[in-house]
């Protein structure tokens, strides 16, 4: 299936893209693994589908209940995404949305972090105990982990910054969000 | 059994966030179920350290998967909860009933000589109040009516022939509810097939697929039934063909439940075993496959079945139906429909079925379409009943728009 | 009014210093537990929580092996419920050898612990986690055994004795008359006895410091990991000379593996921190026994600090723990320091805690001239229950009432109904009678579930109701309690005192998920243990234990508390405190799951945090 912008992740910063995306005339596609379209709003009735429907009616493509798993690329450039439930979506522009450590944006293990769908460079410090502060009420280093993008948001793949893949959201770190 | 005592089913990852909670159709109607987040990843852990923890009230979970669906940690809930159902037993009250509701395969076979007068017997008021007194079948619940002539009868009468005439083919496992009940189906299956430029073989042989065997805990005859319908799988493998169906339950159990809850191989055919919808939308995507439709002004309703939420290609069908012009095409937002197969028919179910499908009966009837369109015919049946509205599977839209 | 005026007074509320105060208040003396912080704040709450079998000891220390033995049998007997009887393996890696396993077999004969040699095929169908590998195992007696409800049944029972406890109250300086020691002082209260026994684990030598004796002790530290689930459900070891990081115990519904021992300076004992080098060594180690431990989710590391005495004093600057005395250390200050009046009872093990206060209570008997013998290991502790009773059992309890365990003296016991005769070095002990205990069945929620969605219940037929009725017969006969499905976690934890928890209503709430704690059982342990915050809650309940540390129900939980205390405004500090001790635990094990857990915990209560600028989402 092919796109102009395929959009990796449906929380508030992935949605809002899309959307900023579709006003433009573009055809969008969003992939959200959760069926929640918004897992970090509060449930209701009001707030699960409201983005869904602001999306379909911009003739936004949801797949819910899906992740992107890996993608294809050809030098800097990404050509096509695969998805768990077997899709292969093509697109010119891609937009990586999918969060940090909890929404499994980011990866970690004992002695490293990583980014699982396109294998973006990270930014974290080495030392494992250098991730937390002790004071649970403190600011946390790993909450501001994330990939390294440049000045406009493209990531890096293995220190060359990737053509047409912007982050946006939680996966930057630092604190930022999507810009608006 | 867990192997090396490893996080089964992920269940480990289970952070409480209770995001599966909110999204359970069950808990919202019923306080007697526990809910996904403990019947699943949170008792496994006592159940690990011993059977007796064992939660009777898990019967109530009817397996629409949209706590896996919602997890951001990846745990496979509903499928921790069916493989403990099946291990530690499911205490019904009525064996006998579940057995039958269970074994379509039978009950169809035994049926379908004798469906005219099944069909008039069944509805009737003094039978319905036996089968609620005494098999605790709920004596409101509707029943799809059986066919005279099995599918597979028809197929082999009518259409056998003509598909040799076709260079390319597709295996087509047609299921329970096309076969006894609805052959008509088959019919438009074949028909959109063949207007693809493919010709439709049967499989070998074919059985149940076995998703209400596994509801009722009959694992044993499920088992053997899923070996047969992978050894047939096998032989289309061989054979070069795609394997397509036209029922979202039965393609969720055969490429998904097969493995995570029978543990039989699946490899050999998963990647050639698709619902028609996605299989057709990719043909005509890439270019290989042209259909012509004649406009078919109708209001449609498009309902995502739980286990076609769960599939992942309900934007295959919107698709081809966005293709056929003059169709009004609604997409519902994707509600559970209460039945969850043979769940809704047991008396002891049967408020609480009927209440969780409430809020999709009443999003359609806003709507007010002129027909309802899904890949599930248990869903079908449920509209049927409590919205009032006819419901179609796509592939017999389709049908009806092909020139 | 608590009195003054006690017989004894025991300092440091930990294992031993609980079946200390039972052993004392079953023979009859006034008693009084004095302990700063809520029962084992100290190593009896940051320990393995095995019940040695001995055979770790059995070829190095001989006597250890044969004491562990026979409180092992006791303790199985007497305490059903705080110990589950999961029995062990020694497992012997390619490169352990087999040499050592022929003698531990050999050595663990001696001291009469049964160890039998199993084919590896065996040991892996017992424990499929194991490493497929191992070259030879032997299976013991080894159990599981929850410390800190071990300590609140001795509690319990020597209150219903007649003991006095008090929580939460350090000793500041004890009352001396000359030389002698008359008493103990906290902040605001003096009490008197006639002896004064130190059971303050690691803190015994400053405690002597202040009464003028004096001993050489040094904290060594011992590391653990928690693992989320339960990867095996026998106690694993490695069958080699006793070293770090060789055991993994299961308990509750996790699983323990250690540990370390290294000298740390006194300063450190209040505020213990694993540190990343421990953690790696650890889970390195542990690999090499259960391979699967690489890929479970830790979910909390601990530390605890042994009380090593040094067998003289020149060896106090040793820096590895094993060598120093681990045996039971029984002080008499009056001979050794000139101090009358002064005991302390320290070293030795959990599994001998209660061999440690017998020991204690005779020497303090000795002194006050009381000739009382010790019945602890004979009578069931509160929370003792059976799942069935024999037809013998049956019989004899027949006519018999339901009294507390307490009454339930030697007269009850028939040769049927024991469950066999313990000997030690000093002698026979008698059987323990299980006849007057309660049998508890959990009733399954199969019945609960055959109402309508309307609520109400279908009309049962004449012959189903006098098959009720000739059930509810039987089961009076038996003495059969049930206890609804929602309180079948607490009954394995409290056991029979379960049956005093109110699961009604919104008794039956679940407040901890993971752990499956109701409020019921929260109301329950407020009432009888005394506890200040959801730090001490937890040691009576499991709560905020398991894989989500406390990140679902922490609030539920701190509200509940407040309440059940009359504090309500306490509810926010409860939970500001608690998630500081959880954080704690969950720092040096910060990666994988456990990472997801923190970002999830951080941002759902970021609400309450005290900082209000900071990038909470």
């Amino acid at each position: 299936m092919k796109y102009d912008v395929v959009v990796i992740g449906g929380g508030s910063s992935g949605c809002r893209a899309a959307k900023a995306e579709a006003a433009k005339g573009r055809s969008v596609c969003v992939v959200s693994a959760g069926l929640t379209l918004q897992a970090t709003k509060p449930e209701s009735e009001g707030s699960v589908y409201a983005d869904l429907y602001e999306l379909r009616k911009m003739g936004v493509a949801v797949l819910r209940g899906d992740t992107v798993l890996s993608g294809s690329w050809d030098g800097a450039k990404l050509l096509e995404v695969y998805t768990a439930n077997g899709l292969t979506l093509q697109a010119d522009e891609f937009i990586l949305a999918t969060g940090r450590f909890f929404s499994k944006g980011l990866v970690s293990t004992m002695d490293t972090v990583f980014e699982p769908v396109l294998g973006a460079d990270v930014d974290f410090p080495q030392d494992r105990e250098k991730w937390f502060n002790a004071d649970f009420f403190a600011p946390q280093p790993f909450e501001q982990i994330g990939v390294r993008t440049t000045a406009d948001g493209h990531i890096f793949i293995k220190g060359k910054a990737a053509q047409n893949v912007r982050a946006v959201g939680k996966i930057l770190g630092g604190g930022r969000h999507a810009k608006k | 059994m867990q192997k090396n005592n490893e996080s089964f089913l992920n269940f480990e990852a289970c952070l409480k966030c209770s995001i599966c909670n909110t999204v359970c159709p069950m808990m919202e109607v019923n306080a007697l179920y526990p809910g996904p987040k403990k019947s699943g990843p949170d008792q496994e852990r006592y159940r690990l350290k011993d059977p007796a923890f064992y939660d009777y009230a898990l019967k109530y979970c009817l397996n629409c998967k949209r706590c896996e669906l919602a997890c951001p940690s990846g745990v496979q809930v509903a499928d921790l909860i069916q493989r403990a159902k099946l291990q530690y037993g499911s205490r019904s009250k009525h064996p006998v009933r579940d057995a039958i509701l269970a074994s379509t395969d039978f009950v169809g076979t035994m049926a379908s000589p004798f469906a005219p007068i099944v069909n008039s017997v069944l509805p009737l008021k003094p039978v319905k109040a036996v089968l609620d007194g005494a098999f605790g079948i709920d004596s409101r619940r509707t029943f799809p009516k059986y066919s005279s002539e099995k599918f597979v009868t028809w197929f082999k009468r009518h259409a056998q022939k003509e598909q040799e005439k076709y260079s390319k083919f597709v295996s087509y496992f047609h299921g329970c509810y096309c076969n006894y009940n609805y052959p008509q189906l088959g019919k438009d299956f074949v028909k959109v097939v063949n207007a693809a430029g493919y010709g439709v073989h049967l499989l070998e042989k074919e059985r149940c697929c076995g998703v209400a065997l596994i509801a009722n805990g009959m694992e044993k005859q499920a088992r053997k039934q899923a070996l047969i319908n992978i050894e047939s799988f096998g032989k289309a493998v061989e054979k070069g063909e795609t394997i397509l169906t036209s029922s979202s339950s039965c393609t969720f159990m055969m490429r998904n439940e097969y493995q995570e809850i029978l543990d039989l191989p699946t490899e050999g055919y998963r990647d050639s075993l698709f619902l028609a919808c996605k299989w057709l939308y990719e043909k005509i995507e890439s270019g290989e496959v042209k259909l012509k439709f004649k406009p078919l002004k109708m209001k449609l309703a498009y309902h995502i079945a739980c286990h076609m939420q769960k599939l992942g290609w309900q934007n295959h069908t919107i698709e081809l139906l966005k293709m056929i012009p003059g169709v009004e095409l609604v997409v519902l937002n994707q509600k559970c429909c209460g039945i969850a197969g043979t769940f809704g028919f047991k008396k002891e179910n049967y408020e609480y079925s009927q209440a969780i499908g409430a809020n999709l009966f009443a999003d359609i009837k806003e709507v007010a379409p002129d027909a309802v369109v899904t890949e599930c015919e248990t869903c079908k049946w449920q509209i049927e009943m409590g919205a009032g509205v006819p419901v179609m599977n796509p592939l017999s839209v389709i049908a009806a728009a092909l020139e | 009014m608590k009195m003054k005026k006690y017989d004894v007074i025991i300092v440091g509320g930990g294992a031993t210093g609980t079946c200390m105060a039972r052993d004392c208040a079953l023979r009859g003396l006034k008693t009084l537990l004095i302990e700063r912080e809520d029962l084992c704040d100290g190593a009896s709450g940051r320990n393995h929580g095995l019940l040695h079998s001995g055979a770790r000891y059995a070829v190095n220390d001989p006597e250890s092996a044969r004491e562990c033995i026979v409180e092992n049998l006791i303790l199985k007997q007497i305490a059903s419920n705080c110990v589950e009887d999961t029995g062990g393996l020694f497992i012997s890696l390619p490169e352990d050898g087999l040499d050592y396993q022929a003698l531990l077999v050999q050595k663990c004969a001696e001291a009469g612990i049964d160890a039998r040699i199993i084919t590896p095929k065996k040991a892996l169908s017992l424990a499929p986690a194991i490493n497929p590998n191992i070259i030879g195992a032997v299976k013991v007696p080894d159990a599981s055994v929850n410390p800190f409800l071990l300590s609140d049944v001795h509690a319990l029972d020597a209150v219903r004795h007649g003991a006095d406890i008090i929580k939460f109250k350090a000793v500041t300086s004890f009352l001396k008359d000359g030389d002698a020691v008359v008493g103990v002082k906290t902040d605001k209260e003096e009490y008197y006895a006639s002896q004064v026994v130190i059971a303050s684990g690691i803190w015994s030598a400053k405690l002597a410091e202040m009464a003028g004796a004096h001993i050489d002790m040094y904290p060594s530290k011992g590391a653990l990991l928690v693992f989320g689930h339960r990867v095996t459900n026998l106690v694993i070891n490695r069958c080699r000379k006793p070293s770090n990081a060789d055991i993994l115990v299961p308990e509750a519904v996790v699983s323990v593996f250690g540990t370390t021992s290294d000298k740390v300076p006194f300063e450190e004992c209040d505020n213990m921190r694993v540190t990343r080098e421990e953690v790696d060594f650890l889970l390195k180690e542990g690999v090499k026994m259960l391979p699967s431990l690489a890929s479970t989710r830790i979910i909390r590391a601990y530390a605890g600090v042994r009380p090593l005495i040094s067998v003289d004093s020149k060896s106090s600057s040793q820096a590895d723990g094993r060598s120093a005395s681990r045996g039971i250390v029984l002080l008499d200050h009056e001979e050794r320091d000139g101090v009358p009046g002064l005991i302390t009872i320290t070293g030795g093990k959990l599994t001998t805690a209660r061999l440690m206060a017998e020991k204690a209570t005779d020497l303090v008997c000795k002194k006050l001239g009381i000739d009382a013998e010790c019945t602890t290991a004979e009578i069931p502790l509160p929370g003792s229950y059976l799942k069935r009773r024999s037809f013998g059992a049956f019989l004899s309890g027949l006519g018999a009432k339901k009294e507390g365990t307490a009454a339930s003296k030697t007269s009850f016991g028939t040769k049927r109904t024991s469950l066999g005769a313990q000997k030690t070095s000093s002698g026979a002990k008698k059987p323990c009678s299980t006849a007057s205990l309660p049998v508890i069945e959990v009733e399954k929620t199969v019945s609960g579930i055959e109402k309508t969605v309307s609520g109400e219940k279908k009309s049962v037929s004449g012959a189903k109701k006098s098959c009720l009725a000739v059930r509810s017969v039987a089961q009076k006969l038996c003495f059969k309690e049930t206890i609804p499905y929602a309180g079948i976690a607490a009954l394995g934890r409290h056991g029979s005192e379960t049956l005093k928890m109110d699961f009604t209503g919104e008794g039956a709430e679940i407040v901890c998920e993971c752990e499956q704690v109701t409020s019921a059982e929260i109301s329950y342990c407020v009432k009888e243990f005394g506890v200040r915050n959801l730090n001490d809650l937890r040691r009576h309940t499991r709560i905020g234990m398991g894989t989500c540390q406390g990140s679902h129900c922490i609030q539920r939980a701190a509200e509940l508390l407040a309440i059940e205390l009359s504090t309500p405004e306490k509810a926010e500090e409860f939970m500001k405190d608690y998630l500081q001790e959880r954080w704690k635990g969950m720092t040096p094990v910060m990666w994988g799951e456990t990472l997801r857990e923190a970002e999830f915990m951080r941002s759902k209560y970021s609400a309450l945090l005290a900082e209000g600028k900071m990038s909470a989402k």
